[in-house]
């Protein structure tokens, strides 16, 4: 009997032992995820690789799930005054903006610019972390994983910036303002305190500079490139107050960068067509983020409708500076021509995503293009060199022959002459950017925030409602501070 | 049934004869799996004797008592001045006991179905005999009842309890039900078993045969009652369970079983998802707690758990019309159904309990049964059980002259009622169902089959469902048990676009449904021809097939008395395909062509589950019952689908090779998987305190690294104070038990794996760059998250009056729900405004009242009566600043019940210009609100007193909680008739009746309204309920106080009358029962609900529970049935 007893205790135990090693009894830990790979183990190879960084650049369009772009170009504008809400927008934070008195706490468009800048951010983490570790056998193309990395690497540069110049004090290289470095993936919730304003840059310049080194030359110009690389680093070096070598930087740019990346011919053929893919293939773009009829980049979908290009903007354009008697007009048809009154007011052309006849599907991103290095190159190099060299006064000249300036000497739309005083230049140039540049990433309103640090400039002769120099900055919404602990210090005065 | 008749110590010593009666007959019954007490008393049944000692038979009944499950029926007189028995230290086997013990008597044992041990003396040593008597016991159904416990008194038993002292014989039924006994004439035959009610009869002279018919006892204490991985009997209940036995079941024609819970059972909501064949129920024990997603319990079919709306993120999963996955059971097959609702109960069920669980259980065949072959036949008729109350043609013209719309619309010379043309009249459904059962000693089975062929109320709808299912379980030795299930499910659904009244109700009355050339009339816009609605949406072809298996096998083994090991495994298969055809002459496909959806869903479950079970009872007094398992859960869901344009055809070529393009692809896929380690142990002392302490420890993929296991304990307690002396045998109190619970159950309503980052490519375009589907991580991890936690108390009063003929429950719970769930703000820098986690608190607390009694208990004549009623508060305790979605929480409120409805309160309507130019004048903008313009207009109140209407003065206005439901349920029998019927009713619920806000907005030319258009305000109506048509304060973007509406009804749920024929009818026929039905579902209802149905609702994306806040009138009628079944036996 006892023996029975046994042999049945053997055989029930080597069956339950058999079926706990079968699916049915599956440990937690060996279960995977359905139809999503393993952050961890998603990037293996090139082609991984090459879908994770599209899924980088991706970042940048207007996305189905949250807010962010176009806000973080929008804002900018609506603090400079080149574009206004409409009726049919107007809450107390879109006001905030318009009104120079940001809200810091419920914010929709701050909050979502702030995220969408760190999603893209987080993107470039875990590709930069993860192609990172692989090595270049897994990539046929030749030096591929390193372009890869490198730009990601500008993805993850340009982002940053956008941050700093947006919710730090990026006007003070001495101020403990500057954003939190992120470099690794976000694999909790755990926040990071902010870095100094200085660090900000480094980390910043720290991509680019592995970007120059190792960024593919060209690429069609929605990819970033090695052009790219040194473009924003001149305009970073600019805006850390580093002229000289901003306008070294700018100047090799303009020289050493080929026909690829040159001044078009005309002003209007840069923005004027949507109807095509051409649009991208323009020499101006330095890189610009490509919206086709799949993913828009939803600036298109906002000015014309909720924003409009505001009307004392396109009056401003048309007011002139005169130099040794000679009546200088800003603009002559830049502004006039990028514009279309409509139903809500005036529509940028500039952008101009629309389904319906005329089909205008493609549209961009303008992260940089040609005529901004022209212009930091000019204002480097006049501020490195405290005077207004013929090179920097050419590089002014030579975007508003373009634009169609004339150099009769007379009145009117025209090139600026030598004799224009050193303050006359800079304020010369500031102004051109804000004609040349005006509704595309809100490039104006730093401008005005620079000068304002740099020179003493009062932003209130331009936009009246900002005199308050704490608040040229966002806040960062508290009810992010708060979801991080409290780690992140807010901006002064918020 | 209890029968203490060991305890009673007389003694006789003469006449005993040598012989002992060696049979015993073992009727080892196991009506449905799992329930019996797995004792046999058996050669291998053994007796521990402590000491050598000399002990009187009594006594020797005591010890086996103590140590086995038996209890002892004899004469009382039948031991006196017997012997006594000397008994040695050590371990005997029980039969070896009984037999020395009896050794000096000629006795004839028998062991009846509830193990009781029935000893008589041989018949022919009977002294007090002068009648041989013999007969049969069956049931209600002509089926003969083995081991039913039969005896003669000489005093009429007055309950339920055995008058032990005039006992004269005793015996137990054979296997044919067959019994003999001598009596006297006078005497009382009596027959008991369990789960059967007492049957007395008069022993008359020259009468010899008797034929005993037990009907089943619905109340008793004794009844089995299926729980967590095992089953209990209620009196040994320390926590609250529902429970509905199959012939509670069918009084609800339904096709799902989930209907058929509407107003049975106390703390049990159910209201009716649609009308639509096929479609569920929504079901809420007590009360809600879950902000995102549904409240629905879980249910566990066999061992297998069904999850309704398993929780996808978003996407798909959230937008997908599956079919009711219910649809895998077929009602007519459930035996019962158990709803836990105490933490008690359920905690055994862990991290999915929390919103209670529903144990079904399926039929089985029954032991020591011949095979019956069983045929049903039902037919029913169906019909709308209200209409809009729209205008008819002449109405509809003088609406447009009095609207100044007439010169806008060319009128037709029809008088159409569009509801009676998509509609089906007397919408015929037909069941068919064949089973045949039975078993021997050692195996019972089953097998039936159905055919149900069910016209919907809207044209075009047609449900036409097979299902079979069987089920084996065999001994294979003494210890071995062996069984297996298996159900299929195959339904065909086709509907067309056609899904509510309201699609026919506001067409225009005066156009006819055909041209004079036999086209479709229709209407132009924009200068395209739209069919009416028979030739537009009655052509869309809606087909959705569902495919449901479900089967289990387990392995029973006894290691040793007492202690048994059982394996199951179970596994259910769900396949869903839906295709939608939009012919190109419909609405949709003028725009693109003919369109074509296909949603495909495919699903498995798997469930493995292995328990040990020790039951023994120490002393006579300890009773334990304990359990400990280990069980695998896992299942996994997949959904696709795709829509395809451009068709050849509308009719043949319309498969999806036949399509020009495909477009909108989706997929979706969820899992969940559960490891768990589970326990249970019961304590009884002496049937006066009970307790009940379990615990589960879940493991599960839902959970994030930092909880990966949670733990869901539970105890209770009870005290049987009916069964302390001083209130034993008391005439009045038969019952009075109190008891308390307290545990911890879960939600895991979360998705799996959210606490891992994942690469995927991110729905819409949020991956996508110059023409590459990129991929991307898709949120950041949170590593804390984990199941939601309700902490329940439970305090119950169960009471019994009469000998149980009038019964009482009244429970008070009160259920605290943390860490619920919602989207709550995170550290930006992660690249992620919100995240999901364990943030916000819900309580709900509310009282359970039933009473029950026999009314009427008489041979002929019985009338049960049972009313429930269950009152619930909610509350949302605190948000915590989570949201349910990232545009925040629409019927979520802090401090407001789940499912709030908010919107501005209406004051007054405006009854001259004057009265708007003062509220004007007053308000600081100079506007009091936009919307009011004219008078006619409403007047909103200004809550915040800023004299202007703004968002801040929007208001709760009321919420989907009803304040109490219940329901009244009678079951009345008289001879060869049976008769029920039952009411529910529910009181305090509101909602938005969206329908009414919108319908007069503006008067249209193409469309009709109802007639409470007669009470829209106008200068010479200006008592009138609503604002004027046109104006802009009707409510349709803000709702209104004026268009919350009370959802209170009651129903006149169900009635039904069976005959059954008299047995002489039948005889030489060969048939062995038949029984004719007559029943009506939703026959009347009391509601002032201007909605079709006050039950209407929407489907909710996900089965949101929030979004049953609205009607807007498209909800798929209800029915009014008229069932004429038959029912016949062999």
């Amino acid at each position: 009997m006892k023996k029975t007893y046994y042999i049945y205790r053997f055989i029930t135990s080597l069956i339950v032992l058999s079926l706990f090693s079968c699916q049915l009894a599956e440990d937690l830990d060996d279960y995977e995820p359905l139809n999503a790979l393993d952050a961890n183990k998603a990037i293996v190879d090139e082609s991984t690789s090459e879908l994770a960084l599209a899924g980088v650049y991706a970042g940048f369009h207007q996305q189905n799930g949250g807010s962010g772009i176009p806000e973080i170009y929008t804002i900018p504008s609506l603090m400079s005054g080149t574009l206004v809400n409409t009726f049919l927008f107007n809450n107390d934070e879109v006001q905030g903006y318009v009104n120079n008195n940001p809200l810091a706490v419920n914010t929709s468009q701050g909050l979502g610019a702030y995220t969408r800048m760190y999603d893209i951010i987080n993107r470039a983490n875990w590709l930069i972390e993860k192609a990172t570790a692989l090595t270049d056998d897994k990539f046929p193309t030749a030096g591929r994983r390193l372009e890869i990395i490198a730009e990601t690497k500008m993805l993850r540069a340009t982002a940053n910036f956008y941050l700093l110049r947006l919710w730090g004090q990026f006007y003070d290289l001495d101020s403990q303002y500057g954003i939190s470095i992120r470099m690794e993936p976000s694999r909790s919730g755990e926040a990071l305190p902010r870095s100094t304003v200085m660090e900000t840059y480094e980390a910043i310049l720290g991509d680019l500079d592995y970007a120059i080194e190792n960024a593919p030359a060209i690429r069609p110009k929605y990819y970033t490139n090695l052009v790219y690389a040194k473009g924003l680093k001149s305009k970073i070096l600019l805006y850390q107050g580093k002229y000289m070598e901003a306008a070294v930087l700018a100047k090799e740019v303009m020289e050493t960068s080929g026909a690829d990346f040159s001044l078009t011919p005309t002003y209007g053929e840069i923005f004027l067509d949507h109807s095509t893919p051409d649009l991208f293939d323009s020499d101006e773009i330095v890189f610009g983020t490509k919206g086709d009829p799949i993913a828009g980049v939803g600036i298109g979908n906002v000015i014309g409708t909720i924003f409009a290009v505001s009307p004392s903007y396109i009056s401003s354009v048309l007011e002139t500076t005169t130099v040794g008697g000679q009546v200088i007009s800003h603009d002559g048809t830049r502004v006039s021509t990028t514009i279309k009154e409509g139903f809500f007011g005036f529509d940028s052309l500039k952008s101009n995503f629309n389904f319906l006849p005329p089909e205008n599907k493609y549209e961009m991103v303008y992260h940089l293009r040609m005529a901004e290095i022209y212009l930091i190159y000019a204002e480097a190099h006049a501020r490195s060199v405290e005077f207004v060299s013929p090179d920097a006064l050419n590089a002014l000249n030579a975007i508003r022959t373009r634009a169609g300036a004339t150099t009769t000497g007379g009145d009117g739309f025209e090139t600026y002459p030598s004799t224009i005083s050193l303050a006359q230049f800079l304020e010369a140039v500031r102004i051109e950017k804000r004609v040349e540049l005006g509704i595309e990433t809100g490039e104006d309103w730093f401008d005005l925030v620079r000068y304002h640090f740099v020179d003493g400039m009062d932003i209130t002769t331009v936009k009246a409602t900002a005199d308050n120099p704490d608040k040229y900055i966002l806040p960062i919404d508290y009810i992010a501070i708060e979801a991080g602990k409290n780690i992140v210090e807010q901006n002064p005065n918020y | 049934m209890e029968i203490k008749l060991s305890r009673v110590h007389f003694y006789r010593g003469k006449n005993m004869l040598d012989v002992i009666m060696r049979t015993f007959l073992f009727f080892f019954c196991s009506s449905v799996f799992g329930l019996t007490s797995g004792t046999i008393f058996s050669q291998k049944t053994t007796i521990e004797i402590e000491s050598d000692k000399t002990i009187s038979i009594d006594e020797v009944f005591d010890i086996i008592k103590q140590q086995t499950d038996f209890n002892f029926i004899y004469r009382s007189d039948m031991f006196k001045d017997y012997p006594k028995v000397s008994v040695k230290k050590g371990t005997i086997k029980a039969n070896k006991l009984l037999e020395k013990s009896l050794s000096a008597g000629n006795f004839l044992i028998k062991i009846s179905e509830d193990n009781t041990i029935l000893i008589s003396e041989d018949t022919h040593s009977s002294d007090y005999q002068e009648l041989k008597i013999k007969g049969q016991v069956k049931d209600v159904n002509d089926v003969p009842l083995p081991g039913i416990t039969v005896y003669v008194t000489s005093a009429k038993p007055t309950g339920e309890k055995l008058e032990q002292e005039f006992l004269l014989g005793a015996t137990a039924s054979d296997i044919d039900g067959n019994f003999s006994l001598g009596a006297k004439p006078g005497d009382y035959l009596v027959a008991t078993g369990m789960g059967y009610l007492i049957s007395v009869q008069v022993i008359v002279e020259n009468k010899e045969q008797y034929h005993i018919v037990l009907k089943e006892n619905v109340s008793t204490l004794d009844e089995v009652v299926v729980v967590g991985y095992g089953t209990t009997r209620r009196k040994d209940l320390t926590g609250s369970v529902g429970s509905l036995k199959s012939q509670d079941i069918v009084q609800i024609n339904s096709q799902t079983i989930d209907q058929a819970l509407v107003g049975k059972l106390s703390g049990v909501h159910v209201s009716a998802q649609s009308g639509a064949p096929g479609s569920g129920a929504i079901v809420h024990v007590r009360g809600l707690s879950q902000l995102i997603g549904d409240n629905q319990p879980l249910y566990v079919v066999d061992g297998v758990p069904i999850v309704i709306n398993p929780q996808f993120g978003s996407g798909l999963g959230l937008n997908d019309n599956r079919q009711n996955p219910l649809l895998t059971i077929n009602p007519a097959d459930i035996e019962r159904v158990d709803v836990l609702k105490d933490a008690s109960s359920a905690a055994i069920y862990g991290s999915r309990a929390a919103n209670g669980v529903i144990l079904i259980t399926t039929k089985r065949g029954k032991r020591n049964q011949v095979p019956r072959f069983n045929f049903s036949y039902n037919a029913t008729m169906q019909n709308p059980t209200n209409t809009f109350d729209v205008l008819d043609a002449a109405g509809f013209k003088k609406f447009m002259v009095e609207q100044g719309l007439e010169d806008e619309v060319v009128f037709g010379n029809a008088d159409t009622d569009w509801q009676e043309e998509v509609t089906n009249n007397n919408a015929l459904w037909r069941q068919y169902s064949m089973g045949i059962s039975g078993g021997s000693e050692t195996v019972n089975y089953l097998v039936s089959g159905h055919v149900s062929d069910q016209e919907g109320l809207m044209v075009g709808n047609k449900f036409n469902r097979y299902t079979f299912s069987a089920s084996l379980d065999a001994n294979f030795t003494k210890r071995l048990r062996l069984g297996s299930s298996i159900s299929y499910n195959y339904s065909d659904n086709k509907q067309s676009e056609l899904n509510s009244l309201s699609t026919g109700a506001f067409y225009r009355p005066d156009l006819a449904v055909f041209n004079g050339d036999g086209t479709y009339t229709s209407m132009n816009f924009s200068g395209i021809d739209f069919r009416n609605p028979l030739g537009d949406e009655g052509k869309v072809r809606n087909k959705a097939i569902s495919q449901n298996l479900l089967g289990t096998a387990y392995g029973e083994y006894q290691l040793i008395d007492g202690l048994r090991f059982k394996s199951q495994l179970s596994l259910n298969i769900n396949n869903d395909q839906r295709d939608v055809f939009h012919p190109s002459y419909t609405r949709r496909g003028l725009a693109n062509g003919a369109l074509l959806l296909v949603q495909h869903s495919s699903g498995l479950s798997t469930s493995w589950s292995n328990t040990l079970n020790y039951s023994r009872t120490f002393a006579d007094a300890h009773t334990i019952d304990a359990l400990v398992g280990i069980s695998w859960d896992h299942s996994k869901l997949n959904l696709d689908s795709q829509q395809y344009v451009g068709f050849p055809d509308d009719e043949i070529l319309t498969d999806i090779n036949s399509a020009q393009s495909v477009f909108d692809v989706a997929s979706e896929a969820t899992q969940t998987a559960l490891n768990s380690l589970f326990g249970r142990l019961n304590y009884n002392f002496k049937d006066r305190y009970l307790a009940t302490f379990t615990a589960r420890y879940d493991g599960s993929i839902k959970f994030g690294p930092n909880n990966r296991r949670g733990f869901f304990p539970s105890a209770a307690l009870a005290w049987n104070v009916h069964n302390e002396n001083f209130l034993n045998n008391n005439d009045f109190i038969s019952q009075l038990k109190l008891r308390a619970s307290l545990g911890r159950t879960g939600s895991d309503n979360l998705p799996a794996f959210s606490y891992l980052v994942n690469y995927k490519s991110l729905s819409g375009t949020d991956s996508y760059y110059d023409g590459i589907n990129g991929i991307a991580v898709d949120g950041v991890p949170n590593l804390d998250i984990r199941w939601e936690q309700t902490d329940q108390l439970d305090l119950g009063l169960e009471l019994g009056l009469f000998n149980g003929r009038f019964n009482a429950q009244v429970v008070y719970f009160k259920k605290e729900t943390s860490d619920i769930i919602l989207l709550v703000p995170v550290a930006s820098q992660t690249g992620y405004s919100s995240w999901n986690a364990n943030i916000a608190d819900v309580s709900n607390k509310g009282w359970e009242l039933e009473f029950g009694a026999d009314v009427i208990r008489s041979k002929h004549f019985r009338w049960n009566s049972a009313f429930n009623i269950s009152f619930i508060e909610n509350n949302v305790d605190a948000l915590n600043n989570g949201a349910t979605t990232n545009f925040g929480s629409t019927g979520i409120m802090e401090g407001q019940p789940i499912g709030v409805i908010t919107g501005y309160d209406v004051k007054s309507i405006a009854q001259s210009q004057e009265e708007i130019d003062a509220l004007n004048n007053s308000a600081p903008s100079g506007t009091y609100y936009s919307g009011l313009t004219q008078p006619g207009d409403y007047v909103y109140k200004d809550i915040n007193g800023d004299n202007e209407i703004t968002t801040e003065d929007i208001a709760p206005l009321g919420d989907i909680n009803p304040n109490y439901y219940g329901g009244w349920n009678n079951s009345i029998s008289y001879k060869n008739f049976d008769f029920s019927f039952n009411f529910n009713f529910v009181q305090g619920n509101k909602r938005n009746w969206y329908r009414g806000a919108t319908e007069f907005l503006s008067a249209s030319t193409t469309s009709n309204v109802t007639t409470e258009v007669y009470n829209t305000w106008t200068p010479d109506n200006t008592g009138a309920k609503y604002a004027r048509i046109g104006s802009a304060t009707h409510g349709n973007s803000t709702t209104t106080s004026k268009n919350v509406k009370a959802g209170d009804y009651i129903k006149f749920r169900s009635a039904s009358l069976a005959y059954n024929f008299p047995k002489e009818w039948l005889t030489n026929t060969g048939i062995g029962n038949v029984k004719l039905t007559l029943s009506g579902n939703n026959l009347i209802t009391f509601s002032k609900y201007p909605g079709i149905d006050p039950e209407s609702v929407e489907s909710q994306r996900g089965g949101s529970t929030v979004e049953l806040t609205r009607d807007t009138g498209v909800s798929y009628p209800q029915a009014r049935t008229f069932t004429i079944g038959l029912n016949l036996s062999l």
